[in-house]
Order: C-alpha cells, then sequence, then structure tokens
C-alpha cells in the first residue's frame, strides 16, 4: 500500500524528524515511546504498513514486534466485527439493522484498507426508543451491563450510551447520542438517524452514517469525545471527506443546525495542524478558520475534560444542551439522586464515591 | 478430475485483515491467523477451484516456498474451521 501524505503525517508528527521519516531505525527508547504513541493514537496499522513499504526504517525485532502487535489487534477488530454480525442476527428479525459508529464503520468506508484502522470496541447507534428493548435483549443472551441505569426512563432519556460486555468478552457501547454533556443533546436525534449506507459485516447487512453525518461524527470524537484527541478520529475525517466527496454546505448546514459549528471547526482546525493543509479541502478549511465561536460556546465547551473540565463538570452543563425544562429537572434530579439499585451496585463496585471526587476536582478548579 | 469432485470456494462470510506481512486473519467457527501458504491458498481461490486442482496448484507453491506439508490436510483443516467452503464433503 502506498503511504500518502496522510498516512506520513500520521506515523512521523511525533518525531524528532516531524514531517519526514527517519533516515534509521529509531534507537529502543524511541521506537518504545512512537509505538506508544500510535497505540494511544489507535494508528498502529499505519505504523505497520509504513514499515512493511520500507518508509519507516526499523529493525528487524521492531519489525517483527509491530507486525505481530498489528495482528494481535486485527484479530481483536474480527472478534468485535464477530460479535456485531451475531448481534445483527438477532435483531433483524425485529426489524432493526444496527448503525455502526466510530472505528468499526471507518474502518470500511473511510480507509484505504480495514487493517489501518485500529479500534477496540463496538459502537453502535441506537434510536432512543428502541434502546430498552435491545438492552433487555443482550442481557437476555447473557451479556452483562456495568451499573444499572439512574432510573427507568435514563438510558432512553438521557444517557450518552450503555457500554455492555458480551460473554466473548467484547464491548459494545449502545449509544443513544453521540457524546457526552450538553453538545450530545444539542444533537438532533431523529435526523442523524434519517441518512444512512448499508455496510457489508461479512455478509451481514449493517449500516453506517452518511459520510456528511460520518464527517461530523468523528469532528465530535475529536473535539470532546475524549480527554485526548485521537488522530485516528483525524484519520476518519480525512478518509470520509477523501473517498466519499462530503459537500461542505451539507456538513456545515448540519453542524450549525445540531449545535455543534463551533466543534466541527475545531476538529477541522485541528485534523489540519495534525494531518496538513492538503489533507482537507480549501472550502471546508476557510470554513474552520472563518467561523467565529460565541462566548455561550466557549462556556459550554470549557466543561469537557479535553478543554479542561471534568466528567463531573460535563455531567452538570448537560442541562444546557436541553430543550425543556421537564427534562432538565428529571435530568438533575435522577443525577443527583439515582435510584437506589444505581446507588447499590455504586457501592458494590470499586468506584469512589460520585460526588465527592468529582465535587471536589470541580472546586479545586475555580479560580 | 471428475464432475463429482467438490468444489472448493472461500467462506463469503469470512471476515478478513491482510496484514503488512502477509499475515491473514480469518473469522470462521474461532479466528485463526494464517501465514505464508494460507495466504497463498487464499489468493489461489479467489474464484472456485475444484479439490483436486486446488491441490496440485498448493503443491507447486508449497514446492516454491520450500514447505513441506500434506496439501490435502492442510485444505480439509481450512474447510473445517469454516473459512473455506466445500460444495460436498471434502475428499479424503
Amino acid at each position: 500500500m502506498t503511504v500518502r501524505s496522510e498516512h506520513l503525517a500520521a506515523v512521523t508528527r511525533d518525531l524528532p524528524s516531524a514531517g519526514a521519516f527517519p533516515t534509521h531505525p529509531l534507537d529502543a527508547l524511541g521506537w518504545s515511546s512512537l509505538t506508544a504513541e500510535m497505540e494511544r493514537h489507535r494508528t498502529v496499522g499505519y505504523l505497520s504498513w509504513a514499515v512493511a513499504d520500507g518508509e519507516m526504517p526499523a529493525t528487524d525485532r521492531q519489525m517483527e514486534e509491530i507486525f505481530e502487535r498489528h495482528a494481535l489487534l486485527m484479530r481483536h477488530a474480527l472478534v468485535l466485527e464477530d460479535e456485531t454480525r451475531t448481534l445483527a442476527r438477532r435483531l433483524h428479525p425485529h426489524g432493526v439493522v444496527p448503525v455502526l459508529l466510530k472505528g468499526m464503520a471507518a474502518a470500511h468506508l473511510d480507509h484505504e484498507d480495514p487493517s489501518l484502522r485500529v479500534f477496540q470496541d463496538v459502537d453502535l447507534l441506537v434510536r432512543p426508543d428502541d434502546v430498552d428493548s435491545m438492552v433487555a435483549d443482550l442481557l437476555l443472551v447473557g451479556c452483562t451491563r456495568d451499573l444499572p441505569p439512574r432510573s427507568e426512563d435514563w438510558d432512553r432519556r438521557f444517557s450518552k450510551d450503555i457500554a455492555i460486555t458480551t460473554p466473548r468478552g467484547a464491548e459494545i457501547d449502545l449509544h443513544r447520542t453521540l457524546v457526552p454533556g450538553p453538545f450530545g443533546f444539542t444533537l438532533d436525534l431523529e435526523e442523524l438517524h434519517a441518512d444512512t449506507v448499508a455496510v457489508d459485516l461479512g455478509g451481514i447487512a449493517v449500516k453506517a452514517l452518511c459520510p456528511e453525518r460520518r464527517v461530523l461524527a468523528a469532528a465530535l470524537a475529536l473535539s470532546v469525545g475524549e480527554p485526548q484527541a485521537r488522530l485516528a478520529a483525524a484519520l476518519d475525517l480525512v478518509g470520509t471527506v477523501r473517498h466519499h466527496g462530503v459537500d461542505t454546505a451539507v456538513v456545515t448546514d448540519l453542524s450549525e443546525r445540531w449545535g455543534v459549528g463551533a466543534l466541527l471547526a475545531e476538529a477541522l482546525g485541528w485534523a489540519t495542524d495534525a494531518l496538513g493543509e492538503a489533507a482537507l479541502p480549501g472550502d471546508l478549511r476557510r470554513w474552520s478558520v472563518d467561523r467565529p465561536t460565541s462566548r455561550r460556546e466557549r462556556r459550554i465547551r470549557n466543561v469537557y475534560r479535553s478543554a479542561g473540565g471534568s466528567n463531573t463538570a460535563t455531567l452538570l452543563a448537560a442541562p444546557a444542551g436541553m430543550s425543556n425544562w421537564r427534562d432538565r429537572a428529571d435530568y438533575l434530579r435522577w443525577l443527583v439522586r439515582p435510584s437506589p439499585a444505581y446507588r447499590h451496585a455504586r457501592a458494590a463496585s470499586a468506584r469512589p464515591r460520585e460526588w465527592r471526587t468529582g465535587l471536589s476536582e470541580l472546586v479545586r478548579r475555580r479560580p | 478430475m471428475t464432475a463429482t469432485d467438490p468444489v472448493l470456494r472461500r467462506a463469503p462470510d469470512a471476515l478478513v485483515r491482510l496484514c503488512p506481512d502477509r499475515t491473514l486473519v480469518l473469522v470462521g467457527d474461532s479466528v485463526h491467523t494464517l501465514a505464508g501458504a494460507g495466504v497463498a491458498l487464499w489468493d489461489l481461490l479467489v474464484d472456485p477451484l475444484r479439490a483436486p486442482d486446488v491441490v496440485q496448484r498448493m503443491q507447486a507453491i508449497f514446492a516454491e516456498m520450500a514447505v513441506s506439508s500434506d496439501v490435502a490436510t492442510f485444505v480439509d483443516d481450512l474447510v473445517r474451521v469454516g473459512v473455506l467452503v466445500s460444495d460436498s464433503p471434502p475428499v479424503n
């Protein structure tokens, strides 16, 4: 596989030779630091292919190590795909077709080869009305969930996602929305589901979001989805634009309508910095530079961990993204005083007490 | 070669990744990692082939790779784990 410019950027951005491959194999420390970064950014596939192509010099031992690690990650990816296929077979008779998100969708649709994209769990988008029945169905076949819901209607009204572990140990995140906190509530979930594309997963039909929605999903993952941005999400975004000729006006209009224009602009800026100006079309880059961020957007953005906020701040700020007072009141009520089942399960787990740590973090952060 | 010889093909529902060192990872009944001749067999079966043809061509590939192996058993194993399918029971 030919190493393209964004592959080069993906592998070389943290090297001393930034922007170019080194001329000799890295020493042990440099190699170990590079592979650790590639693991964190979920870009081991890119490093592995760059080594195989001879672009990235490596000793025999380094080569063996990266190929072994890559094959192991691909085994895991295939187990996850097999689990998804099993789940899809269960859901088809009920007229439900799972919508793949993030790594698995991007691997099949937005990268030149699926082996380039590493992922560690399954992310599926579920209509709010289907969440309860899908969770119940999975629990019936031996899957487990970490904690019970905070209230009887929490999963379908307020949850970002429900993490389910299959009997084979695979993690499936059933997403009601794409990101936590306020921005997760400004998204129009009906409209999010409205345009999908078909994906064949080992002979089983599943779906993924259409390219414009995948760009937005990648932008959200890149900006507020994780405490630290991952290069894999930037490569997903750039890959979708490159391979599918995304309509800039559609993406930007959707982002504004869903209240996440500032996040799209931020993510496009991050991707340009990381992967180079050539990675994105000029009109999209110009839009990201010209789009102003309002004070309100900045205030909300700052509650997220990737901007120095905290999980507690993100949870407490969520009502800012809700459109009616009843939702805000119900959300805060169950957030602060969850069901006894939730409290008991949490107390029985090894977690720290919920509000003590979170609130002390908030107090420490106040200027 | 007769009309009753089984035809071998790649399992149409196999989940597959080809790694840069030509390691092939596949899911049949469980996950399998194939290297070298396994990848050659996968490439060979881009189109369905009668089993004797597969064995003959794989013997040539094995000889070229200086690999000593019982081709028929190797192919049968891949049918057994579900990454190759046969339209009739494999030939013993």
